[in-house]
């Protein structure tokens, strides 16, 4: 099965043998192959290159052309402020600087960078023919603020007419832009709306439901599958996003997994996120990586789940971080081991005081259980085999982690995967299983110390 | 030396620039003083014109009106060139009213500034006459008022009898914070001094190596293993503060100063644990990582 329908059976609700990863790759694909965001947003070419780039280092079952939430407000009006590491910011709002929207018309295809994004989706469709493209709209509350700035706050209960006419605008150019993105290959529609956490529910059901419904209806119209992105302090907003009908919700860290899968799966729509941006993805390691993705996959289930980053992942986001997500994802032993691993931050290490044995080497084997897990049964019976020559000269010892004590020790020891052996207390060999010369011949350095 | 950082925080029209001003004008030639705010408001701009001649460095970052935590990865690499490169006493981040001060918080985690700036204080300013205009907005306000140490009600010479009726309203929400009224964002900085002393027999500014950390979770946790949690890291922390969602979905409001350690019942409210620790800490635990495991610990 490939990504695009591993996807759609999310999008359905039906069961799926794994979470199909989602990683939300925007300016970091430019980071991938060495080009700041402005030169990465502006060309085409970089855009098909970073994201196939990611495809290869994260092989993702869907991914996003741009994640990018300036395109339409520039075409609008608004003056952006590039930098080298982030997407472009809206640094002005024409509607407080004396223009009407009546002036203001609907993009077309030759407007602004829709024709690099454009450009870049026809290529991808045409690369990756199996995976699923996400084309994102700015939603239309964040494009509303982008055209009037904060006073859009103000308006909300000062001149209600005035807003509703403003996310009307906004709701066509959200709509021309799906439609474009879909003539361009997209599969999925992203509505992104940020800016919708500052709201309350109310405010949201009477400004902003009716416009992303008419996006969802538009796209589901043309038989393609959307979603609702917010990030930010949302959750009191998730039901009447949920009846906005999309096909699925996507949150960041902010909202609970559980909480938004309750509500999504009973409204009878798909969800997904929310690994942790910064303090995890960006500032983490490895380890912490795989240990926020497992709970992600344990408590989205399989059913409906889409696992992905909370928002566009920063650009610096370190590559084997994401790796890291990628290999649970694929892989159930890795995830088995994580799962092991979820106390260890909050245990102590194990006390080696009396451990070691002078004229004795000391074989310490951490394994996830060698009664169950294959590679760590072979390395147990590698070790003990190599070590049956020596007689009580050596000592072998089976640590699993699947008791506390066995994660302790592998922290005393500085373990960091599984299967490891460690002979008086060093690392020796790591998950591939050893030729028993190799052991033997290890073990007779280690008597000869 | 570890820098502190004071994020002034609060929605557009408060009184930000005007308290800034003040801050740097009765801070002008006792301690340095930089400031970073957003390149592009336009208030902003009005407040540079005002400040000219004060003596302070700028750091501008381009964020736009969008402030959101995705766009924070830039920012630590130009903060930690900029804090190597002025070395001020004090560093004063004014936090666009749209923004989550305390994600903004989270990236003084990054191997690039532990040790080097850490989050010391969050000031919320309060626009005494329109606070309760936008109902709208009511959540995010009630946040930003959680979030903060000290709540400057501000233009309160234009409010008359009300203020007291604010000034509970506020506390209502954040009942532990300090609450000061004001008017053209004048504060007393020498009472906010004394409010923020970690050490009251040493200089406020500048310690070595003290680092701060944000801690962000959706997971409830137990009131013993709050506990377990606040003990494994108190010989670490010299302070932590900050609001925790507990089993049922109860909220406390949790502070502790070395191994003192309190909690207090509050209503609950839609959001999730938030808790600003400042100390010492290893450098390669993963302090967030560790709390949701507390939260998840079942032996």
């Amino acid at each position: 099965m490939n990504g695009l329908q591993l996807l759609e059976k999310a999008f359905r609700l039906e069961q799926t043998e794994r979470a199909p990863w989602v990683p939300f790759v925007g300016v970091h694909g430019g980071k991938l192959i060495g080009l700041d965001a402005e030169t990465y947003l502006k060309d085409p070419r970089a855009i098909v290159e970073g994201i196939s780039k990611a495809v290869e280092l994260y092989q993702p079952d869907g991914i996003p052309v741009v994640f990018d939430l300036q395109i339409e407000a520039e075409i609008l009006g608004c003056k952006l402020a590039w930098s080298k590491e982030n997407p472009p910011a809206v640094v002005s709002h024409p509607l407080v600087e004396g223009v009407e929207l009546s002036s203001l018309s609907l993009p077309t295809e030759q407007d602004g960078r829709l024709p690099v994004e454009l450009e870049a989706t026809a290529a991808l469709r045409k690369k990756y023919p199996d995976l699923a493209l996400y084309g994102l709209i700015t939603g239309p509350f964040t494009l509303a603020l982008h055209l009037l700035g904060t006073e859009v706050f103000m308006k909300l209960f000062e001149d209600p007419d005035y807003v509703n006419e403003l996310m009307e605008f906004c709701t066509q150019v959200g709509i021309r832009h799906a439609e474009m993105l879909l003539d361009a290959g997209c599969d999925v529609i992203a509505v992104v709306d940020p800016m919708t956490s500052q709201i309350d529910p109310m405010s949201f059901e009477t400004f902003v439901s009716p416009s992303a419904k008419k996006i969802f209806d538009f796209v589901r119209s043309k038989n393609k599958y959307s979603s609702f992105f917010v990030c930010g302090h949302a959750q009191q907003n998730i039901e009447v996003m949920c009846d906005c009908r999309p096909d699925n919700i996507s949150i960041d860290e902010n909202i609970p997994l559980d909480f938004v899968k309750d509500i999504a799966l009973t409204k009878g729509i798909s969800f997904g996120g929310n690994l942790k941006l910064t303090s995890v993805l960006l500032l983490g390691n490895e380890l912490d990586s795989k240990k926020e993705a497992v709970n992600c996959l344990d408590l989205g289930g399989d059913r409906g789940f889409i696992l992905a980053p909370g928002c566009d992942l920063p650009m610096d986001t370190p590559v084997e971080n994401l790796q890291a997500v990628t290999e649970l994802v694929y892989d159930d032993y890795a995830r088995q081991v994580t799962r092991e691993m979820e106390h260890s931050s909050s245990l102590q290490p194990l006390s080696l005081d009396g451990h070691f044995v002078d004229g004795k080497v000391i074989i310490d084997i951490i394994t996830l259980d060698s009664s169950s897990c294959a590679p760590c049964q072979y390395m147990v019976e590698a070790v003990k085999q190599a070590a049956a020559g020596f007689d009580d000269k050596v000592a072998v010892t089976e640590y699993k982690i699947k008791e506390v004590d066995g994660i302790r020790m592998m922290l005393a020891l500085g373990v960091q995967n599984v299967p490891t052996t460690c002979i008086n207390g060093n690392v020796a060999f790591i998950s591939q299983i050893p030729p028993k010369s190799a052991i033997v011949k290890a073990i007779e350095n280690a008597l000869n110390a | 030396m570890s820098i502190p950082l004071h994020l002034v925080t609060g929605f557009l029209g408060s009184g930000k620039s005007s308290f800034l001003d003040h801050f740097i004008r009765t801070h002008s030639g006792k301690s340095k003083i930089a400031i970073i705010q957003n390149e592009f408001s336009s208030v902003n701009v009005d407040g540079r014109r005002l400040r000219t001649g004060a003596g302070y460095d700028l750091l501008e970052i381009n964020n736009g009106s969008v402030f959101c935590v995705c766009l924070l990865g830039s920012f630590i690499d130009s903060l930690a060139e900029f804090a190597a490169k002025h070395q001020p006493d004090l560093l004063l981040m004014e936090a666009s009213g749209l923004s989550d001060p305390i994600g903004v918080g989270q990236v003084f985690q990054s191997g690039k500034l532990k040790g080097k700036v850490y989050l010391e204080h969050v000031w919320c300013l309060v626009d005494a006459v329109n606070f309760d205009r936008i109902p709208a907005l009511k959540l995010r306000f009630e946040h930003q008022l959680r979030s903060a140490d000290t709540i400057v009600v501000n233009k309160a010479d234009l409010v008359g009898d009300k203020l007291a009726e604010i000034v509970a309203q506020v506390k209502s929400v954040n009942p532990f914070a300090r609450v000061v009224s004001t008017s053209y964002g004048v504060v007393d900085p020498a009472g906010a001094k004394r409010a923020l002393n970690l050490f009251p027999q040493e200089d406020p500014l500048g310690r070595p190596d003290i680092q701060s950390v944000v801690i962000r979770s959706n997971r409830e946790i137990s009131p013993e293993k709050l506990h377990e949690f606040v003990a494994r890291i108190r010989q670490n922390c010299f302070r932590c503060k900050g609001f925790v969602k507990l089993e049922g979905g109860n909220f406390v409001f949790a502070q502790g100063v070395f191994s003192d350690f309190t909690t207090e019942t509050v209503p609950a409210f839609t959001g999730p644990t938030e808790l600003v620790l400042i100390g010492i800490f290893e450098q390669a635990e993963n302090l967030q990582i560790t709390y949701d495991e507390y939260c998840r610990r079942d032996f």
